[in-house]
C-alpha cells in the first residue's frame, strides 16, 4: 500500500502524458487515399494573415456549425477540411451536408424548417427562403444595435453564416467565359466580389506583394494562359476532388505544393504545417479535460488517501501546464503577437497564470488548496475561451492603434496577470468559505494559512494591476498624448487597483480579519469580471430593450453567485460546520491586525 | 504606532510639558484623525463608486462631459437612472463627492499619515547621508520630469520599445536613488513611503493635467501648410474680414457666448448677432428628406438644408464621434438693429469650407461656425501621407505622415516623420498621427497636445512600482520563510 501511495502520482502523471502524446500525433493520410491533410496545409491569406486552408475550414465551420467536424451522408464524422473542399469544389454533398446551426424557433419558422435534434440543416433545405432571410436581415441591420430583439440578433447571426458560405462558394467559383466579349462581364462581377473580404489563394508573383483571390487567378489564366499556372493547378485539384479521382488529386496537389515551395519562404511553409498540427491537436480542449480530472482528484483527496491524491493532482496539473504553456507559445509563434491580444487569448492567459500560481501555492502549502484553485480556474477559463472562440479566427490581426507589440507584451500582459491574481485570491477565498461553512476541515492553523495565501496574492495582484494599468496610461500617452482619459476600459482597470488597495488598507488597519478579507476577495471576483467583460457590454448592454446578450447573462449569474457566497461567508461563526474548531471569541481581545510594515 | 507620545494620555503629558505643546498635541491628534486608515478605506470605497458611476453614465453622455461633471469637480449629481436599463424610467438622484474632493482628501489623508505615522528612524551620520541621497533623488526626479534629458525636436526614428523603455529607465534611476535615501531614513517602511510619494505625484499630475493640458488637432492635406490647431471639444463663431489681401482679420466668438437667445454685441464686429437656436450636437437633413420640418433660415446655405439637434455623443459608443454644433442666427444692423437675414451656421457646412457671406458696406465678411482654433508661431507642411491596411482587409495597419516643420521664431526648418505611436515632440507640444480622412487619402489628422507634466506618470509609475516591489518583496521573503512554521 505504501509503495502504491508513492507511485500513484507518478502513474497518473505518466498516463496523462501518454494520453496527450497520442492526441498530439499529427494526422496522416493513407498513401492510397486523397491527401486531404496535405491539402489542409496549403497557404492562403484571410483576415490579414497567411494561414493554412485547415484553419479557414475549421474557423468557417465553427461559425456556421459551432463544431470543427461534420457528419457526411453516411453519418460518419469528417474533419472540417473535407467540408471546405466540398464547398469550394461545389460538390452536391456540400449542399446536402447538415451543418447550418439554427436554434431560434422564430428563425426556423422564417426559414421553413422543422426543429430537429441537433438543430443542424443543409443549405438545400432552406435555399428557397434565402430571399426572405435577406429581407429580415436588412430590416434588423437597419435598427440601432440597442433596438434589436433576440430574434433580430439570431437572424443577423444566421444571415452572417449564410453570407460566409456564399462568399466561400463565390470566391472559388471557376468562371465560365462565353467568348471574348464576356470577359468584361466576368471582370465586373469579380470587382464586385472583391469588395468583400475574400480568402486570397494565389500568392504574389515575383516582385509583387499582393495575394489574389482564386477567381481572379482563374480569369487571368484564361486570358493569358502562361501566367495562370497556379490557378490552373488549383482548379485541377478541385476537379479531381469532384470526380473522386485519387490519383489526379494527389498528382495535382503535389504539383501545387512544389509551386508553393518556390513562392513562399521555407519558414512560412513550416509554420503552415505547424498551424495545421496545432489545429488538429486541440491542446486547450485536452488541457480542459485534464483540469477536470485534477479537480476530481483534489475533491477525492478530502475523503481519504489525502496525500497521494493531492500529489497526483499536483503532478497531473503540472503535466497539463506543460501542454497549456506549449499551446500558448504556439499561438505566439503562429500569430507573431504577444500572448494577449483579445478576449479569447486573455482567458487562456488568465487560466495559465492561475494554474502557475496554484502550483506555487500548493508547493509552499501542500494542503490541496492550490491544486483546487488551479484546476477550477484552469478549466473555467478554457471553457470561457471556448465560448469566445465562436467568432472564427482567434488569432486576428490588430487594429493599427493596438498594433504595438511592445505595449501588448508589457501593458496587456501585466494587467491580465493583475486580473489573474485578483481572481486567484477570490477563488482561494471561495474555497476557504466553502470549507469553513460546509466542512469541519477548517481549523485555526489552516485559517491562518488561508489568510496568508489570500493576503500575499492580493499584494501581488495590487502590484501587477497597478503597473499594468499605469502602463496602459503610458501607452495612451505615447499614442495620442492623453495619459488618462477616464474611458470605460481604463476605469475598469482602475477599479481593480482601488479595490485591492482597499482590501489591503482595511486589513492593515485591523478593520477586517481573515474572514473579512476573504469576503472582500470574493467581491474582487465581481470587480475583475466587470472590468474583463462588463465594460464591453456597456455600449449595447444598457441600451438594449428586453434582449440581453449571453455574455451579459452569464456575467450577471456569476455576480449573483459571488454575492451569495459573500453572504454565506458572513454567516455567524457558530453556524459554520467548522465552528467546533474555533473557541468562542473574547470580544475584548485585540484585533489581529497585521503590522503595516 | 511608532511615536510613543501617541500612546500616552494627553492629560498625563500636560503635567511636565509647558502649555504651548498642548496645542501641538491637539494638532497631532487632529492629524491622527485625518491620517486614519478608516478614512483611507472610506475614500477608496467612494472613489470606486464614483469611477463606477462615471463609467455607467458614459452610456448616455460624452466622455468629456463626464470628465467635467464627475471627475474634475468637487461635487457631482448622480442620477439613479444610470444604474438601470434605459427602458425603465427612474427619477431622482443624489449628491456625491466629485473627483477633486475625493482626490484632495486622499492627498490630505496620505500626507497626514506620513506626518503622524512614518517617522524618520535614522540618527546622526545615517540621517545626514540619507537626507542628502533623498535630496539628490528629488532633484533627479525633477530634472527628468522637466525634460532636461530630452532633445528639442524629438522626432523618434526608433521603435516605441526603446523610447518608452528609456523614459522608464530614467524614472527608474530616479526611483532607485529615492529608495536608497528612504531606506536610510525609514528602514523597513522605505517601500511604503516611496510608493505613497509616487501616488502623490500621480494625483498631482492628474490635477495639473486637468487644469492646464490643452488638446488640439491639425488637419493637413498633402501640399498644404497649417499654422493653427483646432479643438474638437469647442466651437467658435469666426467672422473673417478678407479685405486685407495678405492677412485675414479673424474675429472669433467663444462657444460659451453662443447659447440660444443670446445677443452678441461685439465692437470688433460690423454687426450684432442674435442666436435664435444653438445646437451643441446636430445633423443636417435636406428638406426633401423631411418635408414636414420647418426651415427657419431665410438666407445663405440654410435655405437648402435643415439642421436637427442630436443628443450628445456617448462615451461608451464604440464608434465614438465628436459633437458637431449648428446654430440658427440672425445678423442685425449695428446701428438700426434691423435684421439682415436668418442664417444657418453649422460645423458640417464649415467642414466643406463653405462660408456664409454677410455684406456690410463695401466689405463681404465670411462667417463660419467651426472648431475653435489656436494659432501657433510655427507651421506644419504635409509632404506625404501614407496609409496601409492589412492584406485583404480594411483594417488599418500603419499611417505615416512626412512633414516639414517651420518655425521662424526659433529658426527651425526640418523634415520629420510622424507615424502611429511615434509622435514628434516639439516646443512643449507633442504631435501624434491620430487619424485620417476616409474620403481623402491625402489628408492626415494630427493630434497636438500641450501638457507640461507629460513625463510625470512615467516617473511616478516607476516610483510606485519600486516602492511596491521593495515593500512586498520584504513580505514575500518572510512569507516564503514562514512556510515551515505554517
Amino acid at each position: 500500500m505504501k509503495s502504491f501511495a508513492k507511485f500513484f502520482p507518478v502513474i497518473v502523471a505518466v498516463l496523462a502524458g501518454v494520453w496527450l502524446m497520442s492526441k498530439a500525433a499529427p494526422p496522416s493520410d493513407a498513401p492510397t487515399e486523397m491527401q486531404v491533410n496535405e491539402f489542409g496545409q496549403l497557404p492562403l491569406v484571410y483576415q490579414g494573415r497567411v494561414k493554412p486552408f485547415d484553419t479557414l475550414a475549421r474557423n468557417s465551420l465553427v461559425i456556421i456549425s459551432d463544431r470543427q467536424t461534420w457528419k457526411d451522408s453516411n453519418g460518419k464524422r469528417q474533419p472540417a477540411i473535407t467540408w471546405l473542399l466540398n464547398v469550394i469544389a461545389q460538390t452536391p454533398e456540400a449542399r446536402t451536408a447538415k451543418v447550418f446551426r439554427v436554434e431560434n424557433p422564430q428563425v426556423l419558422e422564417v426559414m421553413g424548417l422543422e426543429p430537429r435534434s441537433g438543430f443542424r440543416y443543409a443549405i438545400d433545405e432552406f435555399t428557397p427562403k434565402i430571399a426572405e432571410l435577406d429581407k429580415q436581415a436588412n430590416r434588423a441591420r437597419a435598427l440601432e444595435p440597442g433596438q434589436r430583439d433576440a430574434f433580430d440578433a439570431h437572424i443577423l447571426e444566421f444571415a452572417d453564416q449564410v453570407h460566409l458560405y456564399t462568399l466561400l462558394v463565390e470566391a472559388f467559383r471557376i468562371p465560365v467565359l462565353q467568348g471574348q466579349q464576356d470577359v468584361q462581364r466576368v471582370m465586373a462581377h469579380l470587382q464586385r466580389l472583391e469588395r468583400f473580404p475574400l480568402p486570397l489563394v494565389i500568392p504574389p508573383d515575383e516582385g509583387q506583394d499582393k495575394w489574389k483571390p482564386f477567381m481572379r487567378g482563374a480569369v487571368e489564366s484564361m486570358v493569358m494562359p502562361e501566367g495562370g499556372e497556379v490557378a490552373q493547378t488549383f482548379s485541377d485539384i478541385l476537379g479531381a476532388w469532384i470526380n473522386k479521382d485519387t490519383g489526379a488529386f494527389n498528382a495535382a496537389l503535389g504539383k501545387y505544393q512544389a509551386m508553393m515551395r518556390l513562392k513562399l519562404p521555407p519558414d512560412q511553409m513550416s509554420k503552415l504545417g505547424f498551424e495545421t498540427f496545432f489545429n488538429h491537436f486541440e491542446p486547450f480542449y485536452h488541457c480542459a479535460v485534464l483540469y477536470v480530472f485534477a479537480f476530481l482528484l483534489g475533491c477525492f483527496a478530502w475523503l481519504g488517501f489525502t496525500k497521494p491524491l493531492n500529489r497526483a493532482a499536483f503532478w497531473l496539473i503540472a503535466v497539463t501546464l506543460v501542454v497549456h504553456t506549449f499551446a500558448l507559445g504556439a499561438r505566439i509563434y503562429i500569430s507573431g503577437y504577444p500572448p494577449v491580444t483579445n478576449l479569447y487569448s486573455s482567458a487562456i492567459f488568465i487560466g495559465w497564470g492561475c494554474v502557475i500560481l496554484g502550483l506555487i501555492i500548493e508547493w509552499k502549502f501542500p494542503i490541496g488548496v492550490g491544486n483546487l484553485v488551479a484546476a477550477v480556474t484552469g478549466f473555467l477559463t478554457l471553457l470561457i475561451a471556448h465560448f469566445l472562440a465562436g467568432d472564427g479566427d482567434t488569432m486576428e490581426m490588430m487594429q493599427a492603434v493596438l498594433d504595438t507589440k511592445f505595449w501588448l507584451a508589457t501593458h496587456v500582459t501585466t494587467v491580465t496577470l493583475g486580473y489573474t491574481a485578483t481572481y486567484f485570491a477570490g477563488f482561494l477565498a471561495l474555497i476557504y468559505i466553502l470549507r469553513g461553512v460546509f466542512t469541519r476541515s477548517l481549523d485555526k492553523p489552516t485559517e491562518k494559512m488561508f489568510g496568508r495565501m489570500i493576503y500575499g496574492v492580493i499584494c501581488f495582484g495590487l502590484l501587477l494591476s497597478f503597473v499594468g494599468t499605469v502602463l496602459g496610461g503610458l501607452w495612451a500617452d505615447d499614442s495620442w498624448g492623453r495619459f488618462w482619459g477616464w474611458d470605460p476600459k481604463e476605469n475598469g482597470a482602475l477599479i481593480i487597483v482601488l479595490w485591492n488597495a482597499l482590501v489591503l488598507h482595511a486589513r492593515w488597519g485591523g478593520m477586517i480579519k481573515i474572514r473579512g478579507m476573504a469576503v472582500l476577495a470574493i467581491a474582487g471576483n465581481i470587480v475583475t469580471s466587470w472590468s474583463w467583460f462588463g465594460v464591453n457590454q456597456l455600449g449595447i448592454g444598457l441600451h438594449s430593450y428586453g434582449f440581453i446578450s449571453s455574455v451579459a447573462f452569464w456575467l450577471t449569474m456569476f455576480v449573483l453567485s459571488q454575492v451569495v457566497m459573500m453572504i454565506v461567508g458572513m454567516l455567524p461563526r457558530q453556524w459554520w460546520a467548522s465552528s467546533g474548531n474555533f473557541e468562542p471569541r473574547d470580544p475584548r481581545s485585540t484585533p489581529d491586525a497585521l503590522p503595516a510594515t | 504606532m511608532t511615536r510613543s507620545a501617541a500612546n500616552n494620555p494627553a492629560g498625563a503629558k500636560a503635567i511636565d510639558e509647558p502649555q504651548p505643546l498642548a496645542v501641538s498635541e491637539m494638532v497631532f491628534q487632529g492629524l491622527k484623525t485625518l491620517a486614519s486608515l478608516k478614512l483611507t478605506v472610506v475614500l477608496f470605497a467612494l472613489s470606486i463608486f464614483l469611477v463606477f458611476a462615471g463609467t455607467l453614465v458614459q452610456v448616455d453622455k460624452g466622455i468629456w462631459t463626464v470628465v467635467d461633471e464627475y471627475f474634475r469637480c468637487y461635487f457631482t449629481w448622480i442620477d439613479f437612472q444610470i444604474f438601470f436599463p434605459r427602458s425603465m424610467e427612474i427619477p431622482g438622484g443624489f449628491w456625491f463627492p466629485g473627483g477633486w474632493l475625493i482626490g484632495g482628501l486622499l492627498l490630505v489623508n496620505i500626507l497626514a499619515a506620513h506626518a503622524v505615522r512614518f517617522t524618520i528612524k535614522a540618527r546622526g551620520q545615517r540621517l545626514t547621508i540619507g537626507l542628502v541621497v533623498l535630496a539628490i533623488g528629488i532633484i533627479l526626479t525633477g530634472l527628468v520630469i522637466a525634460g532636461v534629458f530630452q532633445q528639442d525636436v524629438a522626432a523618434t526614428e526608433d521603435a516605441a520599445f526603446w523610447r518608452v523603455l528609456l523614459r522608464l529607465i530614467k524614472g527608474g534611476v530616479a526611483a532607485g536613488v529615492l529608495l536608497a535615501g528612504c531606506m536610510m531614513l525609514f528602514n523597513k517602511r522605505a517601500g511604503i513611503v516611496l510608493l505613497h510619494a509616487g501616488i502623490i505625484l500621480m494625483l498631482l499630475s492628474e490635477l495639473v493635467t486637468g487644469l492646464y493640458a490643452v488638446e488640439g488637432q491639425m488637419r493637413i492635406k498633402e501640399g498644404q501648410t497649417v499654422n493653427y490647431v483646432y479643438h474638437t471639444k469647442d466651437f467658435e463663431l469666426a467672422v473673417i474680414d478678407p479685405s486685407d489681401t495678405e492677412w485675414n482679420n479673424v474675429t472669433a466668438i467663444d462657444e460659451n457666448a453662443l447659447s440660444t437667445g443670446a445677443l452678441i454685441n461685439d465692437e470688433r464686429l460690423p454687426f450684432d448677432i442674435q442666436v435664435d437656436q444653438y445646437m451643441p450636437n446636430s445633423t443636417l437633413v435636406r428638406p426633401t428628406q423631411a418635408p414636414n420640418l420647418p426651415n427657419p433660415a431665410t438666407a445663405g446655405t440654410g435655405r437648402e438644408i435643415i439642421a436637427v439637434e442630436q443628443p450628445e455623443a456617448s462615451g461608451a459608443d464604440p464608434n465614438q464621434s465628436v459633437d458637431v454644433a449648428s446654430a440658427y442666427v440672425t445678423f442685425l444692423n449695428k446701428d438700426t438693429g434691423e435684421p439682415m437675414g436668418k442664417y444657418l451656421l453649422s460645423g458640417w457646412i464649415s467642414f466643406q469650407d463653405i462660408p456664409q457671406r454677410i455684406t456690410v458696406g463695401d466689405t463681404t465678411y465670411l462667417v463660419y461656425l467651426r472648431f475653435a482654433r489656436t494659432y501657433k508661431p510655427y507651421s506644419v507642411h504635409l509632404i506625404d501621407f501614407r496609409h496601409e491596411t492589412y492584406m485583404g482587409t480594411n483594417k488599418p495597419k500603419d499611417f505615416s505622415a512626412h512633414v516639414r516643420l517651420l518655425d521662424p521664431s526659433r529658426g527651425v526648418d526640418r523634415e520629420v516623420r510622424i507615424w502611429m505611436n511615434n509622435p514628434l515632440r516639439y516646443a512643449g507640444e507633442t504631435f501624434y498621427q491620430s487619424s485620417f480622412d476616409p474620403d481623402d487619402p491625402t489628408v492626415t489628422v494630427l493630434q497636438v497636445v500641450k501638457n507640461a507634466g507629460w513625463m510625470v506618470p512615467y516617473v511616478a509609475c516607476m516610483i510606485v512600482a519600486t516602492g511596491m516591489c521593495a515593500h512586498f518583496g520584504m513580505y514575500l521573503v518572510s512569507f516564503l520563510r514562514k512556510r515551515g512554521t505554517a
